[in-house]
């Protein structure tokens, strides 16, 4: 399943941050009417002699891997936290 | 007391090896001893997948006044990752090889292959690495 939301936390010393819960799906909805220009992409891979299934099987599967991932970075007086959910 | 346990403590007791060594074979043998988890068919523990990779950089301060990074990459996303690579055009494959090799990185990426891919990212399970180095930790490990 593709990543739907994405969780960002900026905290400061001694505090968590309040966790802000950016919308992914909608950027989804935005990004489709992208798909209009898959025909070009077809074109595009076919000249670059590349398999189109084979690279947008590729793209999906990072698309979905990418969901679970967490990056969490903190020194002494910030904290950043990243988590694709 | 287990018969490994028994051996180390007899070899140490016979001056066949140090304290050190002693300590380090015990630590591996406890890391080593078996938990409670279910068994494949054959009776041997059944490995559990890695769903993770975590890198965690921390230094010895703490959270408060030390800088801690903490990366987890889902073992779905390597795999695709991987996959990615073959994508790369054969006449690009070379170029890319060089520069991974004169980086202090020998792999071929054309040996990356799916039928490989599955066993490349088994082993990862299998990975654990500590730098320490100062006052700093690096740990990269599956979970």
């Amino acid at each position: 399943m593709i990543p739907l939301l994405l969780k960002v936390r900026i905290g400061g010393a001694g505090s968590r941050g309040v966790p802000l819960w950016v919308p992914l799906f909608l950027g989804w909805l935005l990004l489709l009417p992208l798909a209009l220009l898959l025909p070009l992409f077809l074109v595009g891979s076919l000249i670059g002699m590349l398999n189109p299934f084979r690279v947008l099987w590729v793209f999906w599967g990072i698309l979905n891997g990418a969901r679970g991932t967490s990056v969490e970075a903190a020194n002494g007086r910030h904290a950043v936290l990243i988590r694709i959910v | 007391m287990s018969e490994s346990r028994r051996d180390i403590l007899e070899m140490l007791a016979k001056g066949q090896i140090t304290t050190d060594e002693a300590e380090r074979l015990l630590g591996l043998l406890e890391n080593k001893a078996p938990t409670a988890g279910p068994r494949d068919s054959t009776g041997s523990r059944a490995k559990a997948k890695p769903e993770y990779l975590r890198v965690v950089v921390e230094s010895d301060e703490g959270y408060d006044s030390g800088a801690t990074v903490n990366v987890r990459v889902p073992m779905q996303l390597l795999r695709a990752g991987v996959r990615l690579a073959g994508l790369l055009p054969v006449q690009a494959r070379g170029p890319v090889n060089d520069a991974l090799r004169s980086h202090g990185v020998p792999i071929d990426l054309s040996q990356i292959r799916p039928e490989n891919l599955e066993e490349l990212v088994d082993q990862l399970s299998d990975l654990t690495v500590d730098v320490a180095q100062n006052r700093q930790k690096v740990r990269v490990f599956c979970e």
